[in-house]
């Protein structure tokens, strides 16, 4: 956290302050499986990111907001918009390489 | 949706709800905010304000810039749930669309549980903060009108009992397709409200304004004129761009008019299709728009096609006046035939490279492999945009329930 700037440094008084670090990330995820998931009958297990290490420090993703899916060519990166108890993140995984991003930090 | 883009971005931070917020178009001063919060709108900032007039408004406001796929993707999961209730389903913009729920319920109460329940979903599956108006109605233009007249978050039902009651008093340009100049053509009839257009003898409105008269009273009386609208293949494929940096950089201007022809070719090869006509238009700093277009023999296909037809035309005046927007068209879009010309060998090998240019981007994420004029562009110039209308080239299903938010 100690790299945030302002983004937007030209436009008098902003307030909102993010970084879009996009570096890979370690995340802690729980793949829950479909016989654990209540009502979950012929649907897959959920993929739901529970922490994250990033610049040596472990953040507990408190809950996920949003997930919504960003275009990587003909396929697609799910971005999850999740928060801790004081910031707001997106992270994106790739299905395929089973890379997780860390994409943007707001404060 | 309301306040759509602004509730998606407060959706995606809790840490924003409650406070006034602008998606702009732009960073910069004069960007313009193309969707403010309910609470923005409460201090002033509405749609289409220019930041530097939003901030003098309320010097706190949050700020963000457009997040496209974020929207797109947003949509396409809310349009998804409401295909769940029927195939008849007609995007109508990127917030907005037609459910026809004609054999699937037996009344409008019925209609209205169906209502209810979509609302719920969206905010359970996908985000709590997003709120939707509802218009329940016999005919496609009362529902637009009722859930454009919808409280925030509530549904308006209209039926023929009710109907006339609720026009009573309504000025007629709160009416899907009634503005300025249509109200004054309207108030020379001296109708002014939507019942006194209701009630209005439709054989002496068809003879001051023709069939647009009758279409005018038979929309707001509930009769049905045009239904759903089929989905069909585009009739025109662009991009267009307002440029931050203003030069008579030839390289520069290449390389953003080269993002938008190959935003525009891949969108065009994406669906299988290929170009007869095409559009251009600049507006140099000072100057009347420079547009035109032209109708080919030969197909259009390849970026490089696009780009050259372009820059051949642009070129002469761009070199002496500095281009503020830059903006193409293709159209005449048929089914993509392959069909060689006799006499151009040349043309099929750069097809063939086109192709192969696709494939490895579409492998490997957008601009992986590019031409030349593109090379080193940054991203912050001519950025994805985000449609306001008929957006939507993607299917409503198949978004997979393996990504979940956490259900509220």
């Amino acid at each position: 956290m100690a790299k945030l700037f302002a983004s937007l440094g030209h436009v008098m008084n902003m307030v909102v302050i993010y970084e879009k670090p996009r570096e890979p990330v370690r995340v802690f995820v729980d793949f829950q499986m479909p016989h654990l998931r209540k009502g979950a009958v012929g649907r897959f297990g959920h993929v739901r990111p529970k922490a994250f290490l990033w610049g040596g420090k472990k953040y507990k993703i408190e809950k996920i907001n949003l997930v919504f899916r960003k275009r990587r060519g003909d396929r697609y990166d799910v971005c999850f918009a999740v928060s801790d108890s004081a910031n707001a993140f997106v992270l994106s995984y790739n299905p395929e390489s089973l890379e997780w991003r860390l994409e943007e930090v707001q404060v | 949706m309301n306040s759509y883009f602004a509730s998606v971005e407060q959706q995606a931070n809790p840490f924003w709800r409650g406070k006034p917020v602008g998606v702009c178009s732009t960073m910069s001063n004069r960007g313009c905010i193309i969707a403010s919060s309910k609470e923005a709108k409460k201090v002033g900032i509405k749609t289409g304000c220019r930041v530097n007039e939003a901030l003098q408004l309320y010097k706190d406001v949050i700020l963000v810039e457009v997040d496209p796929p974020k929207y797109r993707s947003t949509t396409q999961a809310i349009f998804s749930l409401c295909a769940e209730y029927t195939e008849e389903i007609e995007a109508y913009s990127i917030d907005e669309a037609f459910l026809d729920l004609t054999g699937m319920v037996s009344s409008f109460d019925q209609a209205q549980v169906i209502g209810r329940e979509i609302q719920e979903r969206i905010k359970k599956e996908i985000g709590e903060w997003l709120g939707c108006s509802m218009g329940i109605a016999p005919t496609r233009w009362l529902a637009k009108f009722a859930s454009d007249t919808a409280p925030k978050g509530g549904i308006v039902l209209l039926t023929k009992e009710n109907l006339y009651k609720y026009l009573d008093g309504r000025d007629v340009q709160e009416a899907w397709g009634i503005a300025g100049a249509m109200a004054g053509r309207l108030a020379e009839c001296r109708i002014y409200t939507l019942d006194q257009l209701a009630r209005y003898p439709v054989q002496n409105l068809m003879s001051v304004m023709g069939k647009q008269g009758y279409y005018l009273w038979a929309n707001v009386n509930g009769i049905e004129l045009a239904g759903l609208e089929v989905k069909r293949p585009p009739k025109t494929i662009g991009h267009s761009h307002v440029l931050k940096r203003r030069c008579t950089d030839v390289k520069f201007n290449q390389s953003v008019l080269m993002r938008l022809a190959e935003r525009t070719g891949r969108r065009l090869r994406e669906q299988g299709l290929e170009a007869h006509g095409i559009y251009w238009g600049v507006q140099f700093d000072g100057h009347e728009p420079f547009q035109g277009s032209k109708k080919v023999h030969l197909p259009i296909v390849t970026t490089n096609q696009i780009f050259r037809f372009v820059w051949e035309r642009i070129a002469p005046m761009a070199k002496i006046y500095k281009p503020g927007q830059l903006a193409l068209a293709l159209f005449h879009l048929r089914p993509r035939v392959n069909q060689l010309a006799l006499f151009n060998g040349k043309k099929r090998m750069s097809r063939e490279l086109s192709q192969a240019m696709d494939e490895l981007n579409n492998r490997y994420g957008e601009e992986t492999i590019v031409q030349g004029p593109l090379l080193k562009l940054h991203e912050m110039h001519a950025p994805d945009r985000i449609g306001f209308r008929k957006t939507m080239e993607a299917e409503f299903s198949g978004v997979s329930n393996q990504y979940v938010s956490d259900e509220n």
